[in-house]
């Protein structure tokens, strides 16, 4: 199967938040809908930053300008990596990579623990206490398998948002580069054709990825990949250490000693120093 | 009549042998997590099921030997006194000579010792600071969705440093503690026994201790 890929064009986007609306009613995740129940942002951005109940959130980044504030939007969500360190630390197997590169979180087989979060780069997965699993985007796995697009993207009006083929998807990021480029954007980069051994969600950053909360070369991090090697290293040494014992044992084999007693062995000790 | 040492309070017999089945318990579950294999394969019911006894048994391992310090102050004094006694040429000797103790027992003469062996010595500081370290990352971890992705991610990885250190330090000390060694034969008895070890075992072991023991008195039994 092809390998498919979504592609936000920032410089498109107008941050309607009508993918953020539609996630949310396509997955039937609910909002907060209480006064004051969001932390405000201090922006037009609806909540920090994305929560269990939250797959998908438009950032309202500002950029100051010589003649006041431009917004860099963002769109936050999981990028689906090619190399997902999420799933490499589930303890569960509740991720898994599909055919079109799709990196899918199964909650009937998520137990809770929080490890992808703590994994994954940019901190996608979050945690939904109610249902004690962690949740972050699908890309609609249940409506491309139908054939149709994500739930964004069919909602998105002012086509900041397409899916399809990932050559596709990044030939036309490319061409928009150089549109951007040419029209003064000379910041403009695309995210996610090689980062995290490259993307199925792309990224067209007109100010430059800073600029868009976007982090340059992630990485696995640190911590996770002394992680992955301690795994192996540990069945290493218990195997070295298992069969250095069993060595020992056997070479133990036969072993005896006479019984001594206070006495006996004073007695021993006197007749060495003698000597 | 044989003579034997009191070496091990029932109190101690009673928290080494809870501690031993929490960590033993601890060590499998946590395998199942540790190895992401394993989790996949057996289902996300017993991976949750394990997740939850993980904790319970978690909660004995610190709670064991905190009771332990409450109940008996003094010899929990007494342990560390003993874990930070000064090394004297027989420790020094005796550690040199471990390597081909182990793997040559009957050409091998082993200096006298005091009450806790050099080498034992480093194994159980080495296996108390990984306990300490794995309690508290647990807690950590335990906290979940309340600290940040960065302290989880840190607390995981010490966890997983912490749990390597003790499995490793679990496999001898079960090779010797119990007795699997052939010189160290019958050594089960003193943890998971009556806690006595006789004249001989005594003197061949911990040569300093059991005499002074042996002269003083206080703790022999005549059986
Ligand atoms: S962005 Fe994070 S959660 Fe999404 S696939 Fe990559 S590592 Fe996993
Ligand atoms: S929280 Fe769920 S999906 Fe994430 S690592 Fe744990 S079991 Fe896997």
């Amino acid at each position: 199967m092809a390998e498919n890929a979504i592609l936000y064009d920032a410089s498109k986007c107008s941050a309607c938040k009508g993918c953020q609306v539609q996630c949310k009613q396509w997955n039937m995740m609910p909002s907060s809908l209480g006064k004051d129940e969001n932390e405000f942002t201090g922006s037009y951005q609806s909540m920090p930053d994305l929560n269990g109940d939250t797959r998908l959130l438009i950032e309202f980044r500002e950029e100051a300008k010589a003649n006041g504030i431009e917004w860099a939007f963002s769109r936050r969500a999981c990028f689906h990596c090619a190399e997902p360190t999420c799933m490499e630390v589930c303890p569960a197997g509740a991720i898994s990579k599909l055919d079109d590169g799709t990196v899918k979180l199964d909650n009937t087989k998520c137990v809770g623990c929080k490890y992808c979060t703590a994994a994954c780069p940019f901190e996608v997965p979050k945690y939904r206490e109610a249902f004690n699993v962690s949740n972050k985007c699908t890309l609609c796995d249940d409506r491309v398998a139908q054939g149709r697009e994500p739930a964004c993207v069919q909602t998105c009006p002012a086509a900041a948002l397409t899916f399809g083929p990932r050559e596709d998807m990044l030939a036309a990021a490319k061409t928009r580069l150089d549109e951007l480029k040419a029209e003064g954007f000379d910041k403009a980069e695309l995210y996610g054709e090689t980062e995290m051994g490259g993307m199925h969600s792309l990224f067209i950053a007109p100010f430059g990825l800073e600029a868009h909360g976007l982090v340059r070369d992630p990485k696995k991090p640190d911590a996770i990949a002394l992680f992955a090697l301690i795994k192996p290293l540990t069945g290493i040494a218990a195997a070295a250490v298992f069969g250095g014992l069993g060595l020992s044992f056997l070479t133990g084999i036969g072993y005896s000693r006479d019984e001594i007693t206070l006495d006996s062995a004073s007695a021993h000790d006197d007749a060495k120093e003698e000597n | 009549m044989a003579r034997y040492i009191q070496r091990h309070s029932l109190l101690k017999r009673v928290i080494h042998g809870i501690h031993t089945v929490a960590c033993l318990v601890l060590i499998a579950s946590g395998l199942i997590i540790f190895v992401p294999a394993i989790g996949a394969a057996v289902g996300q019911d017993v991976v949750q099921f394990v997740r939850m006894s993980h904790r319970a048994f978690a909660v004995v391992f610190i709670a064991a030997p905190l009771v332990g310090l409450i109940v008996a102050p003094k010899g929990f004094v007494h342990i560390l006194k003993n874990l930070f006694a000064r090394w004297d040429s027989d420790d020094k000797k005796f550690m040199l000579l471990f390597g081909k103790y182990l793997f040559s027992p009957k050409n091998t003469h082993m200096p006298k010792q005091h009450e806790v062996k050099s080498g034992q010595r480093l194994a159980d500081g080495l296996l108390i600071a990984a306990s300490v370290l794995i309690a508290a990352t647990g807690v950590v971890l335990w906290m979940g969705a309340s600290v940040t992705p960065q302290v989880f991610r840190l607390a995981l990885m010490l966890h997983d440093v912490a749990f390597v250190l003790v499995v490793l330090i679990m496999f001898a000390h079960i090779y010797l503690g119990a007795g699997v060694f052939q010189p160290y034969r019958g050594s089960w008895r003193l943890m998971f026994g009556n806690g006595r070890v006789s004249e001989s075992d005594a003197l061949y072991h911990w040569g300093h201790w059991a005499e002074k023991e042996l002269k003083s008195g206080e703790n022999v039994v005549e059986a």
